[in-house]
């Protein structure tokens, strides 16, 4: 019985943490590397660590937030005594208890499904081995290998690397060659576009079946075969169909090219990128200033305001009615804007891009606004 | 209502603001982090049969060159 109830309070508090981090933190084309299939000591050990981790820092938030003279392992072993003799009241709401296990599993949720995306964002797995997925086939088929540190330098000649000389692997579907056999006289070669892969479920590492479009098979010169299938020394026949699944249980051999979109695209790409990313942070910058001026001229009797606003004015205005306070409010907030930048009506993509271009026109409009702004002030000051 | 109060609301509001903020950023992460193989968008031109010859020819040049020549997609 003491073992079950160990085990049990054993996976409550560290396997069931450590398999939530493990579900989230394994995502995409990685989550296969999250799988119950494996061998359950394996699966135990595995959460088993990350979930110490969880529970401790649980408890030290516990600990912080809550009262520092209450223990949680206190907590632990009342609820085991509790279990024990079910007759015994206990001591201390086991609701509490319940309710951190809830937070140490969401913290290790939030953790895990963060952390992946950092680890993916800052290509911390392309760069170190220590963060690199165990799904080696994806970072072949998506070309993320060429950005490996080994083939980064061997490859540097390469032509594909040449034209995207940048992070971001922008590409169509590789094209692959494929040759699959069962001995050495009975070989076909196909060629086509990759658009999928599986895994082999027992073995991650190893390739299942691959997908692809637009194939073809090459297979030497036949009597009948027209002139457009012909090519020097083989035929190239065109395999009709949508898609293409090829188990590659006997494959051999896999040639694939990444083809490279034109050098200027990515170009373009880059200088944008710069340029729009400070737009859209001094934009930000601009309306959480505004947002902050508004409410504090408002209701707030210009506390915040007094640190950049003469004390005549600070004093003046909060003697203000709400109406005059909205009217100065108003002013500065264009006085502010004349600074930002304005949307790019121009461009029609899903993010909003914010330019300078066009920009004198709605100044002249803001001072405009600004004119009538004080001359209201000034009447009714 | 005291000048406390009010600020604790702006504080509040700042911070709500804030907050869904940084949602919005987490889920512009997820976007951003997706894993593919290829771009929607090229594999959409891939059923472009003209445009397929133009890359099967693009392809066929670099195997037997070894240099990619860009005049061959325009």
């Amino acid at each position: 019985m003491a073992i079950t109830l160990d085990f049990f309070l054993l996976f409550l508090l560290f396997i069931i943490p450590g398999l939530v981090f493990k579900r989230l933190y394994f995502f995409g084309e990685f989550s296969k590397q999250f799988s119950l299939k494996d061998n359950a000591y394996t699966i135990l050990f595995f959460s088993f660590i990350p979930g110490i981790f969880f529970q401790v820092l649980g408890y030290l938030v516990y600990w912080l937030v809550h009262d520092p003279t209450f223990e949680l392992y206190d907590l632990i072993l009342n609820m085991r005594f509790y279990l024990e003799n079910e007759n015994n009241s206990i001591p201390i709401n086991l609701g509490t208890f319940f309710i951190h296990q809830l937070n140490v599993n969401l913290f290790a949720g939030i953790v895990g499904w963060m952390s992946s995306r950092i680890v993916r964002k800052l290509h911390l797995d392309r760069k170190t081995k220590l963060f690199r997925f165990g799904n080696q086939w994806y970072y072949i088929f998506s070309g993320e290998i060429e950005s490996f540190k080994k083939f980064k330098s061997f490859n540097t000649k390469v032509a594909y690397n040449k034209l995207s000389n940048q992070n971001d692997f922008k590409h169509y579907p590789p094209r692959v060659d494929v040759l699959v056999g069962n001995n050495e006289h009975d070989k076909t070669l196909y060629s086509g576009y990759l658009i999928d892969y599986d895994l082999n479920p027992k073995n991650i590492h190893s390739l299942d079946k691959i997908y692809l479009k637009h194939v073809s098979k090459y297979r030497s010169i036949r009597e009948g075969d027209s002139s457009e299938v012909i090519k020097t020394y083989y035929s190239k026949i065109p395999v009709f169909g949508d898609t293409f699944v090829l188990d590659t249980t006997n494959l051999i051999n896999l040639n694939i090219t990444f083809i490279p979109l034109s050098e200027s695209k990515f170009e373009r790409k880059e200088v944008k990128f710069g340029k729009r990313f400070i737009y859209r942070v001094i934009y930000n910058l601009g309306v959480i200033f505004n947002t902050i001026v508004m409410l504090d001229v408002l209701f707030n009797n210009l506390t915040l305001s007094a640190y950049f606003l003469p004390e005549s004015y600070v004093n003046d205005v909060a003697d203000m009615n709400w109406i005059m306070r909205l009217l100065f409010a108003t002013l500065l907030n264009f006085i502010v804007s004349i600074l930002l930048p304005v949307y790019d009506k121009n461009k029609t993509t899903k993010e909003k891009i914010f330019t300078y271009r066009g920009k004198w026109r709605v100044v002249f409009t803001q001072l405009v606004l600004i004119a009538i702004n004080v001359f209201v002030l000034w009447i009714f000051w | 209502m005291s000048n406390r109060k009010v600020t604790e609301i702006i504080v509040g509001v700042i911070f709500i603001g804030a907050l869904i903020a940084f949602f919005r950023e987490l889920m512009k992460l997820n976007e951003s982090t997706k894993t593919a193989l290829y771009d929607d968008e090229a594999l959409k031109e891939l059923d472009n049969k003209e445009k397929r010859e133009k890359l099967d020819n693009y392809v066929e040049e670099y195997h037997k060159t070894g240099e990619w020549d860009e005049a061959l997609l325009k």
